[in-house]
């Protein structure tokens, strides 16, 4: 039965502009979108993507201010002729930051609070309260502290709370970017099953759309304040993917990165593929076991142990309330190594960087870091051979200007003020900062910050190198510009890396060794591949990873007889196919 | 954190918010105005003994969770004790510094005053639950409900602010500031960066917040449903009214005798 489309978004011409700034956020955006539709809303950081969205309830301009021109008509209604508390019942709002967006201490009261600030009668708010927790699984936990709540609860929570108020539309500004795997399915099967029942309009603003590309109708690329492409995703993706991965460097499924090599040599696949499971691997096998193909690398010859970066033996950690974080963790780490360090929240990953970085002091076993016993050595020891990157950037910066910032650590460590200058500027020009010298460091963009954070910490040349999610928030032009510098810095220096992540496109490009925690103890210690093929396995645990396309679509060409690389990536097994062909 | 909510079924824990708020000013109003250390040790006792009893506080976890409030108690007894200007009674001399009987009364009855103050602080927080105290707040003293709920949402990012402060300070020690911080200039600065960082974090937090609030309508309407009722158990009532009939009986006695002394500074006896 053909479905009667009726629109529920219109924005014509809108262009806005924040106080005080002369140029445009949004410069004549134009979009529709039907009733029941699911959107996915991608660009650039800085590109307007979540100023469109608050334009939607009318949030801006009317609390943050600026100037606005053009229409915006959402569910037949202008959010500029409306109170916002209107205009709550029409467009609900969820936030990236599970922690920033809960404004009460219980999940009853969460779900609640627009409900009495809608002065609904107690009954009505009883009734919808539990209905909306229903939804969303949460209803065995009507009364629990909302601190106590996993990332995806406390994300499914922000969702409840929000359709209480049973708008038509939803918009979700990056709902899974601060989750782990098993956070982000939950949270993405809960808006799926919703839009279901509800025929709700759903909106998601995304930097990354592998998870969503397959489940959403629609796919809005926007960059410099307009909507430069829409259409289905495979269309869009099909017809931009290379300008949306290369010109905007955006992360785009990794079987639509494959298809599109293929398409540059003329081979298609339809329907265009958005996920491993699409790509019709047999006759495109065949082609390349004919031709031949480069194999996996032969073995590398045995590790070097006589001086490991790292050595653990049974190491366990309690805090003083009595959690037994991490029991009995034995690892041997080689100089020059990259090791991601897996699990889920949780896990105990964070608490063996915080040991291995001299941060904590582990409460059994022996722990040395090239060569020196944490337990035994001073932080200041620690610090010459160990430098840890945190999530935030924002978090280690120690000084005002950028070239204080990076001239602190060497300074430190008693070096002459020519060598201070050498060392900085050498980083500066590596980082591509120079420039922002006399720049606050928070007063740059999310990339830059990122590469001072990662600049300041290598530029007291340690042997060990920990990253803590050091793509996540990033675009893929930005994360990719990163890894490669590090990929440098690890030849030319043989640094040490250890990643702890769980992005892991990320872990298959770039990491040779993997270690999984679960419940504070080493559960998996062994190379990616071995890793994707464990959790592969039917009914195997996931141990809360998820296998990356790439190596489904390699396990594919693999299992039909052709020679490829285990770990190639989308572009490489793309072009390999579209050679044989040729 | 000294000032957390511990869940429970005492006395206190039943008792309405707002006697235990008329408790906690009627206790510190009785250290400010009594002139004597031995009033504000003995109204200090009655405040620990209300929370161990009334309270069902752990007495050696309490005074364990005191600890911050006992360096600065210590701080202050000593501080004051030497410069009292008005002693004349010299028990010590230490160079240039001289004791007295005076000075000594002085520093102990200021001590007792910031332990009073912040214990009573302490045992409210850990026997009100946040969101019954803002219910009662807007219910029973009319306390507009945005500001009530300011206060609300400062008690929601304590625990973030403190985790995140955590996070900042062990970020910086990777960096080698205030790993540990040597001398003056050094704290400053890692106290000047913390704070920096955490405004930052706080501002984005906040902002955050502000449109997640907004975005469902709060401050649209002057007033909005309240879902709870509110419960004032007599004992709750009975126990301030104790407390403030203590402190006017108090102040009643000493100006009926003509001693004036409470509103002077405090002095030996």
């Amino acid at each position: 039965m053909k479905r009667e489309v009726d629109e529920i978004v219109r924005v014509s011409g809108l262009r806005y502009w924040y106080p005080g700034s002369e140029d445009p956020v949004l410069d004549g955006v134009d979009l529709n979108l039907n009733r029941g539709e699911m959107a996915v809303l991608i660009g650039p950081s800085g590109c307007g993507k979540s100023t469109l969205m608050l334009t939607l309830n009318g949030i801006v301009p009317k609390t943050v201010g600026g100037k606005i021109a053009g229409e915006v008509i959402v569910d037949g209604t202008d959010p500029l002729d409306h109170e916002l508390a209107e205009m709550a019942t029409r467009v609900g709002l969820v936030f990236q930051d599970p922690d920033s967006q809960l404004a009460t201490l219980l999940v009853r009261d969460e779900v609640a609070f627009g409900l009495q600030n809608l002065r609904f009668s107690r009954e009505e708010i009883e009734e919808r309260t539990r209905w909306a927790l229903e939804l969303v699984g949460l209803d065995d936990l009507l009364m629990r502290d909302v601190f106590s709540l996993s990332g995806g609860q406390k994300q499914r929570l922000a969702i409840a709370s929000v359709l209480a108020m049973r708008p038509p539309i939803m918009v979700l500004d990056e709902p899974t970017a601060n989750l782990d795997p098993a956070g982000a399915d939950e949270v993405l099967t809960v808006i799926g099953d919703l839009r279901g029942r509800l025929d709700l309009t759903v909106i998601i603003v995304e930097h990354d759309i592998t998870l969503l590309a397959a489940r959403a109708d629609r796919l809005l690329v926007m960059d410099e304040g307009k909507i430069q492409f829409s259409g289905t995703p495979r269309d869009v993706l099909r017809a931009n993917g290379q300008t949306i991965r290369d010109e905007l460097g955006l992360w785009i499924p990794q079987a639509s990165e494959f298809a599109l090599e293929l398409e540059a040599a003329g081979r298609s696949i339809r329907p265009f593929p958005l996920s491993g499971n699409e790509v019709p691997i047999l006759p495109v096998a065949t082609a390349v076991s004919e031709v031949g193909a480069p194999s996996d690398p032969p073995p590398a010859s045995q590790p070097q142990r006589a001086d490991p970066a790292v050595l653990s033996v049974g190491v366990g950690f309690a805090y003083p309330d009595g959690t037994q974080a991490l029991s009995e963790v034995s690892v041997e780490i080689d100089r020059g190594e990259t090791v991601a360090l897996l699990g889920r929240n949780g896990s105990g990953k964070s608490t063996l960087s915080y040991l291995l970085a001299g941060l904590r002091t582990p409460t059994t076993g022996n722990l040395e870091i090239c060569g020196l016993s944490v337990t035994k050595s001073s932080a200041r020891q620690l610090a010459r051979h160990v430098g840890y990157v945190f999530q935030y950037p924002e978090h280690q910066f120690v000084a005002e200007t950028v070239w204080d910032d990076l001239a602190y650590g060497p300074r430190r460590a008693g070096l002459d003020e020519a060598e201070v200058e050498k060392r900085v500027s050498d980083i500066l020009a590596m980082f591509s900062l120079t420039g922002y010298e006399r720049r606050h460091p928070l007063a740059l963009s999310m990339g830059q910050k990122r590469r001072l954070s990662v600049a300041g910490t290598l530029i007291t040349r340690p042997d060990v190198l920990i990253l803590d999610e050091p793509t996540t928030g990033q675009d893929r032009k930005n994360a990719l510009a990163l890894l490669g510098l590090l990929g440098e810095l690890r030849a030319s220096l043989g640094l040490t890396l250890l990643i702890i992540t769980h992005d892991m496109r990320l872990v298959a490009r770039f990491c040779e060794r993997t270690i999984v925690l679960d419940c504070g103890r080493i559960v998996f210690d062994g190379g990616p591949g071995a890793l994707f093929t464990r959790i592969a396995e039917p009914g195997a645990d996931d141990m809360g990873l998820r296998v990356p396309d790439q190596w489904k679509l390699a396990r594919k060409l693999r299992s039909s007889g052709a020679q490829v690389r285990e770990l190639a990536d989308p572009e490489e097994l793309g072009r390999l196919v579209a050679g044989a062909y040729r | 954190m000294i000032f957390v909510y511990r869940p429970g079924d005492s006395f206190l824990h039943r008792a309405d918010s707002i006697s235990k708020l008329v408790w906690l000013i009627t206790a510190g109003a009785f250290v400010l105005v009594a002139g004597q250390w031995q009033v504000s040790a003995t109204v200090f006792v009655a405040v620990l003994l209300s929370g161990i009893f009334l309270g069902r506080l752990d007495a050696s976890e309490l005074l364990r969770r005191m600890i911050p409030l006992w360096i600065i108690a210590l701080w202050l007894f000593c501080l004051f004790s030497v410069l009292y200007p008005e002693g004349t009674d010299p028990v010590l001399k230490i160079g240039p510094l001289s004791v007295t009987g005076e000075g000594i009364s002085y520093g102990l009855a200021i001590a007792f005053r910031v332990l009073t103050l912040g214990s009573s602080a302490l045992i409210f927080a850990a026997t009100t639950d946040p969101r019954r105290l803002v219910n009662e707040l807007i219910s029973v003293l009319k306390l507009p409900y945005r500001l009530a709920y300011a206060f609300y949402s400062a008690l929601r990012f304590l625990p973030l602010l403190h985790n995140e402060a955590r996070t900042i300070l062990d970020a910086r020690a990777i960096r080698g500031q205030g790993y540990p911080a040597k001398g003056v200039a050094e704290r400053l600065a890692l106290l000047r960066g913390l704070t920096v960082s955490l405004l930052a974090g706080a501002i984005r937090r906040v902002q955050i917040t502000a449109v997640a609030m907004d975005s469902r309508g709060f401050g649209a309407y002057p007033t909005r449903t309240e879902i709870e009722d509110v419960h004032r158990p007599a004992g709750g009532i009975v126990f301030a009214a104790v407390w403030v009939v203590a402190l006017v009986g108090y102040v009643i006695v000493f100006v009926v005798f003509g001693d004036h002394s409470f509103l002077r500074t405090p002095v030996g006896t």
